[in-house]
């Protein structure tokens, strides 16, 4: 058994590998090949394709084309108000892991770090994760969520795992990384909000991303427009580290009848005028 | 010898041997023994502690058969009713003390057999420093009295399979454990031995006697099988392993050693019996007659020796080991019917069985209430209507097609934060709202969307009817804000989510 599959045979990159214009048999060599790479050699998370987060701006402003699957990544609300937005935006980002490989989802809940409740199933299945794809664990300490998530990492049995934790340490988020990497599995952090116990943004982590996300005024249409009512979800999301790549800050939203990711619009004047003419 | 006040007396309530053969019988009053025994050394009842004890030993009994039970001290046990035999009644032979239960069935193979089986028993006992004899019989009744009212000096008795008839005849009638009133009556028509009475026909003595003197001589010859089955858990029973040890064994890896063997002979005996476990108990025994037990649970029926020795490998520790331990076993308490092993190539399928081993894992380490899944129900209410519950409960299948419509909060506060609140009309939605000294200034409001409480639900506390907004402030937060009418009284305004 080779221990190495020669590197011209396989495609470039795994994201144009459809688009190639090759044989469909050759395609389905490289794909077969690659499997039993992954088989031979453990999960390596450079032949997983990215998933493209579906908003073309954000996608192509990230360093591997979307989100990299068995990878850590990290989501704090900016405030605690924020709560709300950060899980949502949490649930938006597992879904995508979810989907692609039709797997778990292992939600670590600790009342330390949200404070704002228990995650409710209805609300998430809206961001795509079906509430029979989902598992909650309940701890209330950052050591007993951390060791859970590596075991449920070591398994490989989650599709994702989200896990509240108010400390983690460099050493803590390297061990989370590298168990990400071997088992394919996508590990997210989400933690406190800023400036409440200390900054967690200020920490150093492994994470290949770190976003920061705060809630914004929504942009309603049509209907809700005319009556004063919110729109659709929206956040403003602070990507403040990328491995590889450039930060970035986007307003985007989430467009509930497509389930689908969106940049949002400019706040129209209109509104602007009468929260000014309200405050 | 131990005495207790019982109607304004002290009575006797047991003595040891050398009190009895002096005389004294419990029943007696304590003045009465004093008189035949000037000597006699009092000590007073302690019935609490005894029924502690015997809890104890019934534990210990566990290395026999993982279904043990102390027998209940309110059976009317000739020796230990209150009433004091009638004067007149002629001597009722003491039916001995406190007793315990084992339902041994298939266990007996394990120790070489039952007469072998016994005979460990009361040797261990008897070391312990108990004075005991076991009977082993087809039926309760019949074992319990061969035990308890043949004469001699065996310590153990086995009454051979469809023999009970023939071993019960020459006891005393008290030994069919109805009570010395009734054993006092027989006696007066002559009905001494049990073969005396069940040479005459049934239903006379019924009519004379009723349903009592029936039931126990039926449950004593195993004649009416739907009066008390001799065991109800007949293979739960087999589904055990055990392993004892010649010298003691204490240290982590020896333990450790020995619960593998058993899981790996538990599992094989569960293979052929076509069954899972769900929850195991492994008991370690001591010399010192104390126990340790261990148990651990699966969410889906398991006979997988490696997965189920995870899930006891991390608990392991828990056990103490004490001056050692010369005995253990492993019993399948609860099990379900499981399919042959799979082995099958499907991603799909070792996925599903990694998350369920992967669930137990956590479970057994942070509790079952730890481990929840996604449950919705058809409620009105949002606390009820979804929720988490422990994966070990069945989830049922989620009728989602209602609570698609509206929109609901990301976060679920449980129970619900009162806020304070500014409203512009007096049934208006709130235009000000302050939720843990953060003051909200409400720009974009929907609402009200009405939920009426289930009337039919009789634990429903509160019956009023929720007026439910969905609010924005200022900076974009999205808050789900109700208030709770009940008739004309104001009621204040709750946060019960925030939105995504």
């Amino acid at each position: 058994m080779t221990r190495d599959i020669p590197s011209p045979e396989r495609p470039p990159s795994p994201s144009f590998s459809g688009r190639t214009g090759t044989s469909g048999a050759e395609d389905e060599l490289a794909a077969l090949r690659r499997r039993i790479g992954r088989i031979e050699q453990g999960f390596r998370p450079e032949d997983a394709p990215a998933i493209p987060l579906g908003v073309p701006d954000i996608d192509t402003h990230l360093p591997t084309g979307g989100l990299a699957p068995g990878a850590l990544y990290e989501i704090a609300p900016a405030a605690p108000r924020d709560a709300g937005a950060a899980t949502a935006f949490c649930a938006a980002l597992a879904a995508r892991f979810l989907q692609e490989s039709d797997g778990t989802l292992l939600w670590c809940l600790n009342p330390a770090v949200t404070d704002a409740g228990e995650i409710y199933p209805p609300a998430l299945a809206r961001f795509g994760i079906a509430p029979e794809r989902l598992v909650a664990l309940c701890a209330r300490d950052d050591a007993t969520i951390l060791q859970a998530m590596e075991d449920a990492l070591a398994s490989g049995a989650p599709a994702a795992i989200v896990g509240e934790a108010r400390d983690v340490s460099l050493t803590a988020s390297r061990r989370l990384q590298l168990a990400a990497a071997r088992n394919g599995v996508t590990p997210i952090l989400l933690r406190p909000p800023a400036g409440r116990w200390g900054s967690a943004e200020r920490t150093p982590s492994a994470a290949c991303m770190r976003w920061r996300i705060r809630s914004e005024p929504s942009r309603p249409r049509g209907w809700a427009a005319m009556l004063d009512e919110p729109g659709f979800p929206c956040w403003r999301a602070a990507l403040y580290r990328s491995r590889g790549g450039a930060p970035g800050d986007w307003t985007m939203e989430w467009r509930d009848e497509t389930g689908d990711l969106a940049l949002a619009a400019p706040l129209r004047d209109r509104q602007a005028e009468t929260a000014l003419a309200t405050a | 010898m131990l005495a207790a006040e019982q109607r304004a007396r002290l009575r006797i309530t047991a003595v040891n041997r050398a009190a009895e053969r002096a005389g004294a019988r419990p029943g007696m009053a304590l003045t009465d023994a004093r008189a035949i025994l000037p000597g006699l050394v009092v000590h007073p009842a302690d019935p609490a502690g005894d029924a502690k004890a015997l809890a104890r030993l019934a534990r210990w009994c566990g290395r026999y058969s993982p279904l043990t039970s102390a027998e209940d001290r309110s059976d009317a046990l000739p020796g230990e009713t209150l009433s004091a035999p009638r004067v007149e009644a002629p001597r009722i032979e003491t039916g001995g003390g406190a007793g315990i239960w084992l339902d041994s069935t298939g266990c007996d193979h394990l120790f070489g057999g039952e007469k072998a089986m016994l005979a460990d028993m009361t040797e261990r006992l008897d070391r312990l420093g108990f004075a005991a004899r076991a009977a082993l019989a087809g039926t309760p009744g019949c074992a319990w009295a061969v035990a308890r009212y043949t004469p001699g000096q065996e310590t153990w008795i086995v009454v051979p399979p469809h023999d009970e008839r023939a071993a019960l005849s020459p006891l005393p009638v008290a030994a069919l454990g109805i009570g010395p009133a009734m054993a006092a009556e027989l006696h007066g028509l002559g009905l001494k031995r049990i073969g005396d009475v069940l040479s005459l026909p049934r239903a006379s003595l019924a009519a004379r006697f009723g349903e009592t003197l029936r039931a126990r001589l039926d449950s004593a010859l195993g004649e009416n099988a739907a009066a008390e089955p001799v065991s109800p858990f007949l293979s739960e029973a087999s589904l055990a392993a055990r392993i004892a040890f010649a010298e003691p064994i204490g240290a982590a890896d020896d333990i450790a050693a020995a619960a593998r063997h058993l899981l790996e002979e538990l599992c094989d005996r569960l293979e052929r019996a076509g069954q899972g476990a769900r929850r195991l108990v492994l008991t370690a025994f001591r010399p010192d007659g104390s126990v340790a037990r261990l148990a651990i649970g699966t969410g889906r029926a398991s006979r997988d020796p490696d997965r189920l020795y995870r899930l006891f490998a991390e608990r392991l520790p828990e056990i103490d080991p004490g001056f050692g331990i010369d005995e253990m076993t492993l019993a399948a308490v609860r099990h379900a019917p499981a399919g042959p092993a799979q082995t099958g190539l499907g991603n799909d399928r070792n996925r599903m069985e990694s998350l369920d081993a992967l669930i137990d894992l956590l479970a057994n380490r942070l509790g079952p209430e730890a481990v929840r899944r996604a449950e919705l129900q058809e409620s009105h209410l949002p606390e009820r209507a979804a929720g988490l519950v422990p994966s070990t409960k069945t989830v049922q299948p989620p009728a989602i097609a209602e609570t698609a419509a509206n929109p609901r909060p990301v976060r679920l506060l449980r129970p619900p934060e009162p806020v304070e609140t500014v409203s512009e009309e007096p049934d208006g939605p709130p235009h000000l709202f302050r939720w843990r000294r953060v003051l909200h200034r409400v720009t974009l409001c929907e609402g009200p969307e009405r939920i009426a409480s289930e009337w039919w639900r009789t634990d429903a506390t509160d019956d009023g009817i929720r007026d439910y907004f969905r609010v924005e402030d200022a900076d974009g937060g999205r808050f789900w804000l109700y208030r709770e009418e009940r008739g004309d009284i104001p009621r204040p305004w709750f946060l019960h989510g925030l939105f995504g």
